[in-house]
């Protein structure tokens, strides 16, 4: 069974993803803070990421109500 | 009687398993400038062959197998020949190499002095694998010129008397290990090879014939100063040799080329381990197998104390021959490889030096002989000369510059191994910066504008432009883009109206026609996302789909609707009414709200919602626009559902660029010849269809047809080759939902020998090949396809975990926080950069430790013409897992499963010939058009199919009699049962006392079975018979009877049957 380690990392977007734990953060990637299985860490983003929207468009869309 | 060696008897049956080959035949070269005395060395040759044994042994099979004998006589063995200069002599030196030994009437020995001016001559020395190895011929010239001295001097022999006899050897080692003995030594390498065995092996540059040609090239790589320095401190710290280094450095390539974690290599080992044996000629190897656990990433020093270990333990139990460890392991034999290991390495510790011949001056010269063993074999050599790499390599299965790739991987990452020990394998650096370049190179095509606004934008661009142009062609009539825009607008309007606004889903389920297409930028035009519903669907999943999506609007009535979901008609949206016209309050869309929302199957089986936005959307058409040169004139029939996002190509591109959008009903497109002629009529310039469509199409009916757009599945080059005629192109597309209708591109062009690349990426694309642990895939190599770029969805709606697992960090590329998707799909590289699709990363096969692609036996069925569609799949559970195919006859044809086998076995390894074939007559499929697996009936089990054991005959009886059991069933496997190879070759030989048959040992391997014996048994019979009678009649009217039997031993059987078949005929 893969027993690796994931982190939860979010871009700039704030769109979430997870990443390997012993791996090199790719740039522009920064850790939630949850680290796990791989599901467990998205079970905890199927909790957190409830607006799926990127950032910037959410804020085109509230700059333009 | 004169025991053979284990050695001596795997060698034996290895030529007789490729008869003719001269891959056992080891060449010796040495150039002689001076004065040679030729007598003289004849007699010493002479001399030489008569002391060592092997050098005069004959094998001769009889019913209980290999038996040897001592040539009496070997005078006068040294032949002479002339050639013009140094390069023709060379060349016939490789042309005499290339001649086999018959090894039961010649001794595996030949000399040959070949003069090429004054006092300068080759002196080739061509010893057969079985009587001599690598030690050995250096031993050899040796002896030669010692005796040639001697000769010269006109002394008795100074040669000292050998110790013992290779016989003495053989005999020691039978004792030992007498048949069916429990050995600890044996015990050692079964448990070390215990466990499914993976075929690890270089993925190839062309398909693996069913049996090794031989053929082979070497290649030299040196390796600077300064890594071999580090190298050897890094043995000499480590407690290892330089052998176990290189070795770790080749488990750890071949574990990133391949991307499996149990890797296995071969080494021969010399078992010269008495002093008595080294002055022996004689075949004083043995084969190790190393294997290793690449599982879990490990450090470089982490598998360098592996191997290390493994090579230790292994001198321990040097004495048990691998033929033996083979048997026992009961492997099933497969005649296009090596049993256990394709990849081998060789460590030299001593260089070549030349022998001193009296008044001569000996230079060693390397003669490359185009021959290879194995499917790639690693040389290395380290002395004063430094270290060097080369490698003897298949040229039937390698380019010359794959190979070099390899080594040059090889000496990079071993390089970065004795810099950082302690680097995982994935992150050791073995890609050089040009092909790093290659793997990471955008798209070859140029980039345009990437418009900022949306779709429906697009389209009213073009409305503006040209509002009178006609837009739709429908049933012989047509509408001009004003119409169409008015009639969208209308649309957008009363959705406003309902409070639709962007970031909302509205779901269609319409027919085909200009109102769908009207309906559809009606939403997008309101700012909304559209949800096609195809009525074809079943209600479950349309149902699904509306409650998944929380679509509140749903336009027509495909599927009964949740609460709370308003069901709109078609024809309250687009009636008109002219007091509103123009765009009014219509949204401005942000380019990253969605466009659309398509559901595709998962894995799971669960429909999951992929949301694209504009920005993917528009720069997708628009690059298509561009790349495909859309002109106003062109005409573009939509085959695609909507539900499929190739109508996406179809309607956006086409209306961006201004062109004509031809629509037709279901059942029109549907019917190949009313498809046809609807194109012929309308003059369609551009279509996206289906390969399955096309291949039942006349590609010459429609000339006008410019542009094929087609993608979705592998197909044949064939078809391509068929289509790619007048002046039409021919582009092979890849893309799943997630990444915009297509990401990869191929513009087809010349022969089409195998089915087209998946090709590059579009403009604003990136793909990568990365293997599990996210390193690049070398070229060759097979990795999984990520894809980056503008096409990236924005995820799956409203499935947060699910976006993240598949759209992950991209580490490879350099804008910062962007994101790849995960395919699923395994791709190639080839050297061109071009990605060659392999199969789905969950629909790998691996049966008996080999990886097999069904896509690769699918495309091979489909090559027969007797076969339209095909696919293959497995069945059975355990050692009852087969490979099992399904196929659809072509058009009229009555098919022989057991004919199209036999056909499929000529091209295919026997591990990929499927062990059964199923006719159907028509192949089940899902919604999307592709096979549905699960609906495929169950094949007969295999023992239904076993017939009446007497039916095999005597051949069974030989069958069984050999294996020493009392009955077989027909479809029982050889090496299954027990069976071992040199009880293969006692088969062979009882046939042959028997029944008078003489079958090659081959085609035992390639049919194991009684069934597949007596088959061959009776066709061998009825030729001997036809040959008989064509011997009788040519007598009776003294025919050249030895002409004609001549020219039936160079045939293939089925050329003979067909000769034969012709002879009688006309002799009536």
């Amino acid at each position: 069974m893969d027993e690796t380690v994931f982190r939860v990392v979010r871009n700039h977007e704030e769109q979430y993803s997870i990443w390997p734990a012993d791996r090199e953060l790719p740039a522009g990637w920064t850790p939630d803070g949850t680290e796990g299985t791989r599901q467990e860490c998205l079970d905890h983003i199927d909790r957190v990421w409830t607006d799926m929207r990127p950032l910037s468009l959410r804020r085109a869309m509230e700059a333009a109500r | 009687m004169l025991p053979l060696s284990f050695a001596q008897e795997r060698m034996w049956v290895m030529d007789r398993m490729r008869p003719g080959t001269a891959a056992y035949t080891i060449p010796v070269a040495v150039r002689l400038r001076g004065p040679v005395d030729v007598a003289r060395l004849d007699r010493a040759l002479s001399l030489v062959i008569s002391r060592h044994e092997p050098l005069r042994t004959l094998v001769d099979a009889d019913a209980d197998g290999p038996r040897a004998r001592l040539a009496a006589a070997v005078d006068g063995r040294l032949s002479r020949h002339q050639a013009a200069d140094a390069a023709s002599a060379a060349d016939l030196a490789v042309t005499l190499a290339h001649r086999p030994f018959a090894l039961d009437r010649e001794i595996p020995v030949r000399a040959h002095l070949i003069g090429y001016g004054p006092d300068e001559h080759l002196f080739v020395l061509l010893v057969h694998h079985i009587a001599a190895d690598g030690w050995s011929c250096g031993l050899l010239l040796d002896e030669l010129a010692t005796a040639y001295r001697d000769q010269l001097d006109g002394r008795p022999s100074t040669l000292a008397p050998l110790p013992c006899r290779y016989g003495d050897y053989a005999a020691w080692q039978r004792a030992r290990l007498p048949e069916g003995s429990d050995d600890p030594h044996l015990g050692h390498w079964l448990r070390e090879l215990a466990g499914e065995l993976p075929r690890v092996e270089f993925p190839t540059d062309r398909p693996r014939p069913p049996v090794p040609g031989g053929r082979g090239a070497v290649v030299q790589h040196p390796v600077p100063v300064a890594t071999a320095a580090r190298l050897r401190s890094l043995a000499a710290g480590e407690g290892a040799t330089m052998f176990m280094v290189v070795l770790a450095g080749l488990h750890a390539v071949l574990h990133r080329h391949t991307g499996h974690t149990d890797i296995l290599t071969g080494a021969p080992s010399a078992i010269r381990g008495r002093a008595e044996l080294e002055p022996l000629v004689g075949l004083f190897l043995n084969t190790v197998v190393y294997r290793s656990d690449c599982s879990g990433n490990p450090t470089y020093k982490e598998l360098l104390h592996a191997l290390r270990d493994k090579a230790l333990a292994a001198q321990d139990h040097l004495d048990v021959p691998f033929e033996r460890v083979v048997e026992s392991l009961r492997l099933p034999r497969d005649t296009s490889r090596n049993p256990v290991f394709s990849v081998s390495l060789t460590f030299q510790n001593a260089p070549a030096v030349a022998p001193a011949f009296p008044g001569l001056d000996a230079v060693a010269v390397d003669l490359d002989v185009k021959t290879s063993r194995f499917d790639l074999s690693v040389l290395a050599a380290d002395d004063e000369n430094g270290l060097r790499l080369a490698s003897d390599y298949d040229t039937d299965l390698f380019d010359e510059a794959t190979v070099r790739r390899v080594l040059d991987h090889l000496t990079r990452l071993l390089d970065h191994a004795a810099e950082a020990p302690h680097t995982r394998l994935s992150e050791l650096r073995m890609i050089g910066p040009a092909e790093h370049a290659l793997l990471t190179a955008g798209s070859p095509w140029p980039a345009g504008d990437r418009p900022e606004v949306g779709l429906a934008d697009l389209v009213a661009e073009t409305t503006a432009r040209q509002p009178d142009a006609v837009a739709l062609r429908w049933r012989g009539g047509s509408h001009t883009y004003r119409d169409l825009g008015e009639r969208a607008d209308t649309v957008a309007r009363r959705l406003r109206a309902l409070g639709v606004a962007p970031e909302d889903v509205v779901a269609i389920g319409v027919p085909r026609g200009p109102d769908q297409v009207a309906l559809v930028l009606g939403i997008l035009r309101a700012g909304a996302a559209y949800l096609p519903l195809d009525p074809a669907y079943p209600a479950d999943r349309l149902a699904f789909m509306v409650a998944d999506s929380g679509t509140r609007l749903v336009i027509g009535a495909p599927a009964p609707v949740p609460p709370g979901v308003r069901v709109l008609s078609p024809q309250e949206l687009l009636a008109p009414t002219p007091a509103e016209t123009g765009a009014g309050d219509l949204p401005v869309v942000h380019p990253d709200n969605p466009a659309y929302l398509l559901y595709t199957s998962g894995s799971t089986g669960t429909p999951k919602g992929v949301l694209v936005s504009h920005r993917s959307a528009t720069a997708f058409v628009t690059t298509c626009a561009r790349c495909f040169a859309f002109r106003p004139d062109d005409v573009l029939v939509q085959f695609s559902s909507l539900n499929f996002d190739v109508s996406v190509f179809d309607i956006f591109t086409t209306l961006t660029a201004g062109a004509a959008l031809c629509l037709a009903d279901q059942d029109t497109l549907l019917d190949p010849g009313a498809l046809t002629a609807l194109m012929r009529a309308e003059r369609v310039t551009v279509a996206d269809l289906p390969p399955a469509m096309l291949s039942v199409m006349d590609a010459d009916a429609l000339p006008s047809l410019r542009l094929l757009f087609v993608g979705g599945e592998a197909y044949p080059g064939s078809l391509v080759e068929r289509w790619l005629t007048g002046g039409r192109r021919f582009v092979n597309g890849y893309g799943p939902t997630e990444a915009t209708c297509a990401s990869l591109m191929h513009d087809c062009t010349g022969p089409q020998p195998v089915s087209p690349p998946i090709g590059r990426p579009m403009p604003d694309q990136r793909a990568y090949v990365l293997d599990p642990h996210g390193a690049l895939t070398p070229v060759g190599g097979i990795g999984e396809l990520y894809l980056g770029g503008l096409g990236l969805a924005r995820g799956y709606l409203r499935r947060p975990g699910l976006t993240a697992d598949r759209f992950v960090p991209d580490h490879v590329g350099d804008r910062p926080g962007a994101r790849l998707y995960r395919t699923g799909d395994l791709v190639r590289v080839r050297a061109d950069g071009e990605l060659v699709f392999v199969g789905r990363v969950d629909a790998q096969i691996q049966l008996r430790g080999l990886r097999i692609e069904p896509g690769e036996i699918e495309a091979a069925l489909r090559r027969d013409p007797r076969v339209r569609a095909a696919t293959v799949t497995t069945r059975g559970e355990g050692d009852a897992r087969r490979l099992v195919g399904y196929l659809v006859p072509a058009d009229g044809v009555t098919v022989d499963p057991a004919e199209v086998r036999a056909a499929l076995a000529r091209f295919l390894p026997r591990t990929m010939v499927p062990a059964q074939l199923v006719v159907l007559d028509a192949l089940p499929l899902s919604p999307s058009g592709k096979v549905d697996h699960a609906a495929l009936p169950a094949p007969p089990e295999p023992g239904d199919e076993r017939g009446d054991p007497a039916a095999t005959g005597p051949a069974g009886e030989i069958f069984a009699e050999v294996l020493g059991l009392g009955a077989v069933a027909p479809t029982d496997d050889f090496f299954a049962l027990g069976g071992n190879s040199l009880q293969a070759t006692q088969l062979i030989s009882r046939l042959r006392s028997r029944l008078g048959i003489d079958i090659p040992l081959q085609a035992l391997f390639e049919n194991p079975t009684p069934a597949g014996l007596a088959e061959i048994v009776a066709r061998a019979a009825a030729r001997r018979q036809a040959a008989d009678a064509v011997r009788r009649e040519e007598a009776a009217t003294r025919g050249e009877e030895g002409d004609l039997l001549d020219r039936i031993a160079d045939l293939p059987d089925d050329e003979v049957d067909a000769l034969l078949t012709r002879m009688l005929e006309e002799k009536g």
